[in-house]
């Protein structure tokens, strides 16, 4: 059977990509046939699901089933809340996916699913009907039509579209291609809306078709275009339809002509079109190898500098292209905010509050892959100002403060990194309820004294809310750090790296070992001398610039064993006032890297946040920084690790 | 040895209905993924027993078994509905265009079974 | 929806095959067909040979290098790239519990691309000794005198020029909760 689970995830995960790209499709033009696949996706799903005994992600694929029968089925009518509403969803079911890929128990979702069936009572409320049998069409083909088929006539007759039956008999040998071709043929004349196979009639050693067309021409401009088949007139189209279908006709042909100069392109073909870069660069720096034997073997002959020369026009060209591509892969920050606020408005609604939302940078550039990774965090953070942040109405009056909260999201570019603030102006983060709380789970020692700043600091502690969500990206070198103000409200910052594809990393070298870590975690490298590094309370500090910085030394993080030295750099990581150093024997350069995951068996390594090749077959860990900081920060508050599990 | 056609437009179900079909025994199993592909397979060999799904893109399972139940050379093949649409007219829509047994997804592989082995008369 | 995804009919040849499959049901219980022939890549570790079947195999690589990754068990010795994929390598005779035994030079040794349990996996290895394709009914089982934990390795033994080769279980070998 694991075999035909790993069948159950490839499929699952191709009907959910389709059903997304449907979805997108949908957002831009309505096109029933669209609507119809998303519906015929989910409802496939809900059934394979079945069979193989997922019963949450049958249970959820069902609600949403049923408000995709809704809307193709025209009971609910189609708008982008709509949409956004199955696009959220559609996200849980992709969860429970990767979780039954992962062999983790599934979520429980009972709550998403009272959310769908709630939402889809509210939106159905209304009710537009005919009745079919008024349309003129024989009980024979009528009784075949699927609930769906019956749905598009009866819309096909509300639009004033005329309803036609085209007979066609073909040879049984060679039906197929002429069936597709006159399907192809109707496609463009109007609706298809059923094709009915027929045996009564028709010759022997031949196969007969009605087909069921909707469509604004008169018969007799269908028959002009359709030659050798019969039509059957069932009701004729409305004057007016027709009119409206000229002018939509035209329209048409204009946008074909102005729409051709776009291209829609899946990420991981560019991620492929990347991995050649990396390994022209790979290739490029032989030849800058090769170059240099010339030169040392040679000296400067007129070859030894041609070389030196297409090294270095390579070195440019590939550095463009590698731009050029990562600039496609670019979205503006206003995709992301579109989402966050569709959460917000749904969130605030179910929890009574309301809440404006101010949005600032919308035209911020971010990587497609780190915007689909940070989307949830952000979440995350909103709900926690919605839930914690901002006080109830009356209190906020009482309190003098404007009545309704306010969330603000900005994004804005600094240098390499894209800075993502999430701002409230509620009550401020409640120190003593975050003690209590990491209190009563044993995460800091009774009557330790912690500074403020500390105590906010508790909030990213494994354990504590706000870290799971977050944590996830922050191998990628994501940074986060946390202001506040009693009564004012609080503010998250969030630092991004503007890509994933390609970073720049500072390798180095502990134990003889070496690491990658991301420049955009590095604020600064400085040199120390054995004898300058303190112990406060256990714990290694460095003096810098007059503050203590925690030194971590990465060598023994690792359990590797490394023979004490005089000196040693220290890499200063991490922002605000999380930030530790990092202390390694050797800074060797800076280099561009693709950080590729560990991969399944390793991904549990704490500490790394995936591997990189510098070199043909030369592959260096990278180092994780928010987790060494989490690390550094729990050892330095001596946090009972065995209470937590770890 | 019997024939037997599976239609549904899902590889991994048509996979797993074929699964369950091929414990019985000396049966033969074809698939088709879309009805159409179905109407191309038909003529091609002498089937005993026709296992579809409803909803499908182009032709519809109720469309097909209506072709099938009126054709002189095909009226005899029972047809066996497997399908996650479970409401009443469904059923009703199914069982009075001629299907010989109606299934509602997820089915258990017994019944599946048992169903086949009525259909077949084995 | 296109023909390739399934509809066709089969080829005469492809119904026999299936006729012998509902059978024998050889492809989904694994049971041995008299018919059948399993492949198998035999190969050297310390001085004890072993094989693995040619389904669970998806290529042979030549020793390239590896980067340790630390804090993990001894038996990993750590990654390595293939295609810009990152594959983590195990050392089999550690994980075998084999010692003794001269290593080949290292240059010499082979890194089985094996499927794994959820990831493609590396396994390092001396010596490949080729391919032998046999009759299923020759894979004998393994012998009661192993030891529980050789047991879970072991998924069967073939005797080919008078010696006996151990096929291993690459399923269990990789699993993820020993890794």
């Amino acid at each position: 059977m694991k075999n035909s689970k790993k069948d159950f995830i490839v499929e699952a995960e191709e009907i959910l990509e389709n059903v997304n790209n449907a979805l997108l499709e949908l957002q831009n033009a309505f096109n029933p046939d669209t609507l119809n696949s998303v519906f015929r996706a989910v409802h496939t799903l809900k059934g394979l699901s079945g069979l193989f005994g997922f019963k949450v992600i049958t249970d959820l694929s069902h609600a949403l089933e049923s408000i995709l029968d809704d809307l193709r089925l025209g009971k609910i009518d189609i708008s982008d809340e709509v949409i956004g509403f199955i696009f959220t969803n559609m996200d849980v079911l992709k969860n429970l996916i990767a979780q039954v890929a992962d062999d983790k128990e599934a979520d429980d979702v009972s709550d998403t699913i009272r959310a769908i069936e709630a939402f889809r009572k509210e939106a159905g409320s209304k009710n537009k009907d005919i009745s079919i049998e008024d349309i003129g069409i024989s009980p024979s083909v009528l009784k075949v039509l699927s609930g769906y088929e019956e749905h598009r006539l009866k819309s096909n007759v509300k639009e004033g579209h005329g309803i036609y039956i085209v007979k066609a008999v073909y040879n049984l040998a060679e039906f197929a291609p002429r069936l597709e071709a006159l399907n192809a043929l109707l496609k463009s004349l109007g609706e298809l809306i059923a094709t009915l196979p027929v045996s009564e009639g028709v010759p022997d050693g031949s196969i007969g078709f009605k087909l069921l067309l909707g469509s604004v021409s008169d018969v007799d401009a269908l028959k002009s275009k359709i030659d050798s088949a019969d039509i059957e007139v069932i009701c004729p189209p409305r004057k007016e339809s027709q009119k409206a279908a000229q002018i939509v006709s035209r329209t048409q042909d204009v946008s074909l002509k102005s729409t051709t100069n776009t291209v829609r392109v899946d990420i991981e073909k560019l991620d492929r079109i990347l991995d050649t870069v990396s390994e022209l660069v790979l290739a490029k720096g032989a030849v800058v190898r090769i170059g240099k034997e010339l030169a040392e073997n040679v000296g400067y002959s007129s070859l030894t500098l041609d070389v030196h020369k297409i090294s270095q026009t390579l070195d440019r060209k590939l550095a463009e292209l590698q731009d050029h591509i990562l600039e496609l892969r670019m979205v503006p920050f206003s995709q992301i905010f579109t989402r966050l606020v569709q959460v917000v408005r749904r969130y605030t609604r179910s929890v009574g509050k309301e809440i404006d939302v101010e949005l600032f940078g919308e035209d911020t550039k971010i990587d497609k892959q780190m915007a689909e990774e940070i989307i949830d965090p952000l979440i995350h953070l909103i709900r926690n100002s919605i839930d914690h942040g901002i006080e109830p109405n009356e209190k906020r009056i009482a309190d003098g403060k404007k009545e309704h909260g306010t969330v603000t999201l900005k994004a804005f570019p600094e240098g390499n990194k894209v800075i993502v603030t999430v701002q409230d102006d509620g009550a401020g983060l409640d120190t003593e309820r975050i003690l209590s709380k990491a209190l009563e789970k044993k995460l800091v020692p009774e009557n330790q004294v912690l500074e403020q700043k500390e105590v906010f600091d508790l909030i990213f502690l494994p354990g504590l809310s706000t870290k799971k969500e977050v944590s996830e990206v922050s191998g990628r070198g994501v940074g986060i750090d946390v202001k506040s103000d009693r009564g004012l409200g609080t503010t998250f910052v969030l630092t991004l790296p503007i890509t994933l594809a390609i970073i720049k990393a500072l390798i180095v070298v502990a134990a003889n070992e070496k690491f990658a870590v991301p420049l955009t975690s590095i604020s600064e490298t400085f040199f120390v001398e054995a004898a300058g590094i303190q112990t406060i309370e256990g714990r290694e500090v460095f003096e810098r610039r007059g503050e203590m910085l925690p030194l971590l030394r990465v060598a023994d993080v690792f359990k590797l064993e490394n023979a004490p030295k005089d000196e040693y750099f220290a890499v200063s990581v991490g922002f605000g006032t999380r930030r530790i150093g990092l202390l390694v024997d050797d800074l060797l350069e800076q280099s561009e890297v693709v950080i590729r995951p560990l991969g399944e068996y390793l991904k549990d390594v704490r500490g790394l946040g995936g591997a990189a090749e510098i070199g043909k077959h030369e592959i260096v860990l990278v180092l994780d920084i928010e987790s060494l900081i989490d690390e550094s920060v729990s050892s330095k508050r001596k946090i009972n690790r065995a209470a937590l599990g770890i | 040895m019997k024939s037997i056609l599976v239609v549904d437009d899902s590889n991994t179900i048509r996979t797993l209905i074929k699964s369950v079909i091929e414990d019985i025994g000396s049966v033969d199993i074809f698939e088709a993924s879309s009805g159409f592909e179905a109407l191309k397979i038909l003529p091609q060999h002498a089937f005993d027993l026709v296992v579809t799904d409803i909803n499908m893109p182009d032709i519809n399972g109720f469309e097909l078994i209506n072709f099938i139940k009126n054709h002189d050379r095909y009226k005899r093949i029972p047809v066996v509905f497997v399908s996650t649409e479970r409401k009443d007219e469904d059923i009703k829509k199914g069982m009075s265009l001629g299907a010989c047994a109606y299934l509602t997804k997820p089915f258990k592989a017994d019944e599946l079974v048992d169903t086949v082995r009525k259909a077949l008369n084995i | 929806m296109d023909a390739e995804k399934g509809g066709a009919v089969k080829t005469s040849e492809e119904k026999n095959r299936a006729v012998s499959d509902n059978s024998t049901n050889t492809n989904k219980n694994e049971e041995p067909d008299m018919t059948a022939e399993v492949e198998i890549l035999a190969f050297k570790i310390a001085n004890e040979e072993y094989a693995v079947k040619i389904t669970e195999l998806q290529e042979i690589i030549r020793y390239q290098r590896i980067t340790i990754v630390p804090c993990t068990p001894l038996y990993v010795l750590g990654v390595t790239s293939l295609r810009g994929k990152i594959i983590p390598v195990i050392d089999l005779k550690i994980r075998l519990g084999l010692n003794g035994g001269v290593e080949a030079k290292q240059k010499k040794q082979k890194i089985l691309i094996l499927s794994g349990n959820k990831e493609p996996l590396g396994a390092l290895v001396s010596l490949i000794l080729g391919v032998f394709r046999l009759p299923a009914s020759e894979l004998l089982p393994p012998p009661p005198t192993l030891t529980e934990e050789e047991k879970n390795y072991i998924d069967g033994i073939v005797k080919i020029k008078n010696r006996f080769i151990s096929i291993l279980n690459v399923n269990a070998i990789t699993r993820m909760g020993a890794l």
